[in-house]
C-alpha cells in the first residue's frame, strides 16, 4: 500500500460506464460528512462504487487516511480499504443473525469470535438496537435493518464511511428517527472517520451533513457549506433539489430583469450591483395559482400553463410550463382542496402570484 | 380461518390435466397391483438383488460427490466468471440433459475406451482399463446427472447476484472468507436439492452405463440393469425391484421437491 500525506479522503476520478461519464474532484475532511446530492442517473451510485473498489476508476487517485488507495496502475480491492458501506436495501446477510452480521467485520479482520461479538454488542447498542441480536434479518423493520447496517458498517472502524440513499427505503415515520440516530452516531464516533453521504432528499443533507456536493450528469455542479448550497442555489438544478424555484437574470432594483425582459419583484439578500447576474430564489409554498390575472403590488403575476401535478407530502406539487424558458419547472405547492376547487389539470392556463417579500435576489 | 376465492381454472384444461396426471399415477399403480407383495420380501432380497441395490448405493453416491467436488465449483464459474464464451460454457453444460443418454454411453467410449484417444493413453501409461469397470459406472451416472447440479447452483448464485458478497468485501472479507462464509451459506438450499436431485438421477441412470460399463453382475449391474436383465426372465423379481426404485424415488422428491421443484424462496 502506498503512503499519500492527505488525511480524511481525496478522491479524484474519471469513470466510463457504457455512454456514462463520472468526473469528479471531491475531498472529507477527517469527522467531516459530505453529502452528495444528485437524482437518479447523476452518477452518485458509479462514485460510491468506485470509492468502495467494487468499480475500477479509468484514470484518477483515491487517498483515504495516509494511504493511496488507487491511482496509476494501482487498485487496492475493497477488502483491503478500510471503507464501510451503508446501501438502501441494506444487504444485511440472511443466514446470520443480526449479531453475526455485525460481528462479520471484525470476525472478517482476524478478531477472535468472542471479541468480535463484544465489538458487536457495543456498536448495536450504539445504534439502540442490542435487544435484536438475537434475530434474523428477515425478522426485521426497515428502520430496524437500517440500524444494524449502519452498526455492521461502523464495527470495522472503517477510515470512510459511505451512505447510499440510507433513508429512502424507510416510510415517512421511520425516516425522521433514523435520521437523528445517524446524526448522532456520526458525531460520537466522528473522530479521524470521513463520511460520504449520497442521497437525492436535501434534508439528509440539511441534517446529517458539513457540505454539500452536487452532482448532475456525472458531474459536480455546484458545492459548498450545506446551508449556503441548499439556501441558495445557483443552478436550476439545484433549486430543484432543494426543492425551492429558481429564475436567473441580472439584478434591477429591488429585484431582477430575466433575459426576456420580465421584472421579478424581490427582496435583496446581499448587496449586488444593477446590472450584475442574480437569481431570485423562493419556495413553492409561497407561489399561489389564481386563474385571472389579479393586479396587486408589490406583487409578481406570471402567466404559465400546468405542465403536471404530483403528490408532495401532504400537498400537491403543481409544476408550470410555457411562455419564456424560465417559467418551466416552477412550482407551486396547494392544497388537495384548492386544486379541486380551481380544477387544475395539465393544460390549464393559470397566473402564478408570489409577493415579492417571499423572493430573494442575489447574486448568481 | 379465510380463504383466499379462486379465480377459477377454465374447465377446458381440467380434461387433459387429469388425463396427464393419470398418466404419471397410473402406472406406478399397476407396478403396485402386479406386485405380489407376499413375496416382495423375499424377491428384493435374493443376492443378485441385493448385489445390485448395493452397488447402486455405492455408485450413486459417488458420483453425487463427484458431482459436488466438479459442478459445485463449475456451477460458481459458470455463475460469477467474466471470461468470453461464458454463455456458451452455460449452454454446453446442459448438453447431457438433451442428449439420450445412450448416446452418451457411446460418448463416453469413444473418450475412454480402449481405443479411445484419451482410453489408449490411461492403458498404455497406467494401465487403466476404465470401461466395463464400476468406475465406468460411476463416470456415466455423473456425465449425466452432474447438469443437475450445476443448473440449480447457478440459477441460485445468479438470482442471488453478487451484491452480498461485495458488502461482505467492504467488511474485510478476503475473497476465499467471502465464499466460505457468504456464497457457500447462500448458496445451500439450492445446493442440497441440486444433489438430491444428482443422487435420484445417477439411481436411475440406464442407457448411458449399459453402454458404457455393460451389465456385469456386481461391477456394473446396478438396479434399473438388474431390473431389465430379470425383466426376460423373472418378471416378478423384475417388478418387484421396480417397486423398490419407486419407492426410493418417492422419498427423493419428498426431500427435493419444496427447493428443487416449487422453487420456493429460500
Amino acid at each position: 500500500m502506498t503512503v499519500s500525506t492527505v488525511d480524511g479522503l481525496r478522491a479524484e476520478m474519471a469513470v466510463g460506464r457504457g455512454g456514462f461519464r463520472l468526473d469528479v474532484t471531491l475531498a472529507a475532511a477527517p469527522g467531516e460528512v459530505l453529502a452528495v446530492l444528485g437524482p437518479n442517473g447523476s452518477g452518485k451510485s458509479t462514485l460510491l462504487d468506485t470509492l468502495a473498489g467494487l468499480l475500477r476508476a479509468d484514470t484518477g487517485t483515491v487517498e483515504l487516511a495516509g494511504r493511496t488507495l488507487a491511482g496509476d496502475r494501482l487498485h487496492v480491492p475493497p477488502h483491503q480499504r478500510r471503507v464501510g458501506l451503508v446501501t438502501q436495501d441494506t444487504l444485511l446477510f440472511p443466514h446470520l443473525t443480526v449479531l453475526a452480521n455485525v460481528a462479520f467485520g471484525p470476525r472478517a479482520h482476524g478478531k477472535p469470535r468472542r471479541a468480535a461479538e463484544n465489538t458487536a454488542r457495543r456498536w448495536l447498542s450504539e445504534v439502540d438496537a442490542s435487544e435484536l441480536a438475537g434475530r434474523r434479518p428477515s425478522t426485521l423493520s426497515g428502520g430496524q435493518a437500517q440500524r444494524v447496517a449502519l452498526a455492521r458498517a461502523l464495527a470495522t472502524e472503517p477510515d470512510l464511511l459511505l451512505l447510499d440513499e440510507p433513508f429512502a427505503a424507510l416510510d415517512v415515520d421511520a425516516a425522521p428517527a433514523l435520521r437523528g440516530l445517524v446524526r448522532r452516531v456520526l458525531g460520537v464516533a466522528g473522530g479521524r472517520r470521513a463520511t460520504v453521504l449520497v442521497t437525492h432528499d436535501p434534508l439528509d443533507a440539511l441534517v446529517l451533513a458539513d457540505r454539500v456536493v452536487v452532482l448532475d450528469g456525472g458531474r459536480i455542479v455546484e458545492q459548498g457549506s450545506t446551508g449556503e448550497v441548499l439556501s441558495r442555489p445557483r443552478t436550476a438544478f439545484t433549486a430543484r433539489v432543494a426543492g425551492l424555484n429558481l429564475i436567473t437574470g441580472t439584478a434591477s432594483g429591488d429585484g431582477l430583469v430575466t433575459a426576456d425582459g420580465t421584472h421579478v419583484a424581490g427582496m435583496r439578500g446581499e448587496p449586488l450591483a444593477d446590472g450584475a447576474p442574480a437569481v431570485a430564489v423562493f419556495l413553492p409554498s409561497a407561489v399561489a395559482v389564481h386563474m385571472e390575472r389579479t393586479l396587486a403590488s408589490p406583487r409578481n403575476v406570471f402567466p404559465a400553463t400546468v405542465a403536471g401535478l404530483e403528490p408532495h407530502g401532504d400537498v400537491i406539487r403543481v409544476r408550470a410550463r410555457g411562455g419564456p424558458p424560465w417559467v418551466a419547472g416552477l412550482a407551486a405547492d396547494l392544497s388537495p382542496a384548492a386544486i379541486a376547487e380551481l380544477a387544475l389539470e395539465p393544460g390549464t392556463a393559470i397566473h402564478l402570484v408570489i409577493k415579492a417579500t417571499e423572493v430573494t435576489v442575489y447574486g448568481a | 380461518m379465510t380463504r383466499r376465492a379462486s379465480t377459477g381454472v377454465p374447465g377446458l384444461l381440467w380434461l387433459p390435466a387429469v388425463l396427464g396426471l393419470a398418466l404419471v399415477v397410473l402406472p406406478v399403480v399397476g407396478l403396485i397391483a402386479r406386485t405380489d407383495l407376499a413375496d416382495f420380501p423375499a424377491l428384493i432380497t435374493s443376492p443378485s438383488a441385493v448385489s445390485a441395490l448395493w452397488l447402486s448405493l455405492r455408485t450413486a453416491i459417488a458420483s453425487t460427490v463427484l458431482c459436488l467436488l466438479l459442478g459445485g465449483p463449475l456451477a460458481v464459474v459458470l455463475a460469477r466468471g467474466r471470461f468470453r464464451g461464458v454463455r456458451l460454457a452455460r449452454a454446453i453444460v446442459l448438453l447431457p440433459l438433451v442428449l439420450p443418454p445412450v448416446v452418451g454411453g457411446l460418448a463416453l467410449l469413444y473418450l475412454l475406451g480402449r481405443n479411445g484417444f484419451a482410453g489408449r493413453y490411461l492403458d498404455t501409461a497406467f494401465g487403466w482399463r476404465i470401461p466395463y469397470s464400476t468406475a465406468a459406472v460411476v463416470i456415466a451416472q455423473t456425465f449425466v446427472a452432474m447438469p443437475f447440479l450445476v443448473v440449480a447452483l447457478e440459477g441460485a448464485l445468479r438470482s442471488a447476484g453478487e451484491r452480498y458478497e461485495a458488502m461482505a468485501a467492504t467488511l474485510g472479507a478476503s475473497p476465499w472468507t467471502v465464499f466460505r462464509r457468504v456464497t457457500v451459506p447462500l448458496a445451500l438450499p439450492a445446493l442440497g436439492s441440486g444433489l438430491v436431485l444428482c443422487f435420484a438421477r445417477a439411481l436411475g441412470e440406464f442407457g448411458a452405463t449399459i453402454t458404457f460399463a455393460g451389465s456385469l453382475e456386481g461391477v456394473t449391474r446396478t438396479l434399473p440393469l438388474e431390473v431389465y436383465t430379470l425383466g426376460e426372465s423373472d418378471v416378478d423379481g423384475a417388478v418387484a425391484l421396480s417397486l423398490l426404485l419407486v419407492i426410493v424415488a418417492v422419498v427423493v422428491i419428498a426431500v427435493a421437491r419444496p427447493h428443487a421443484v416449487e422453487r420456493s424462496r429460500w
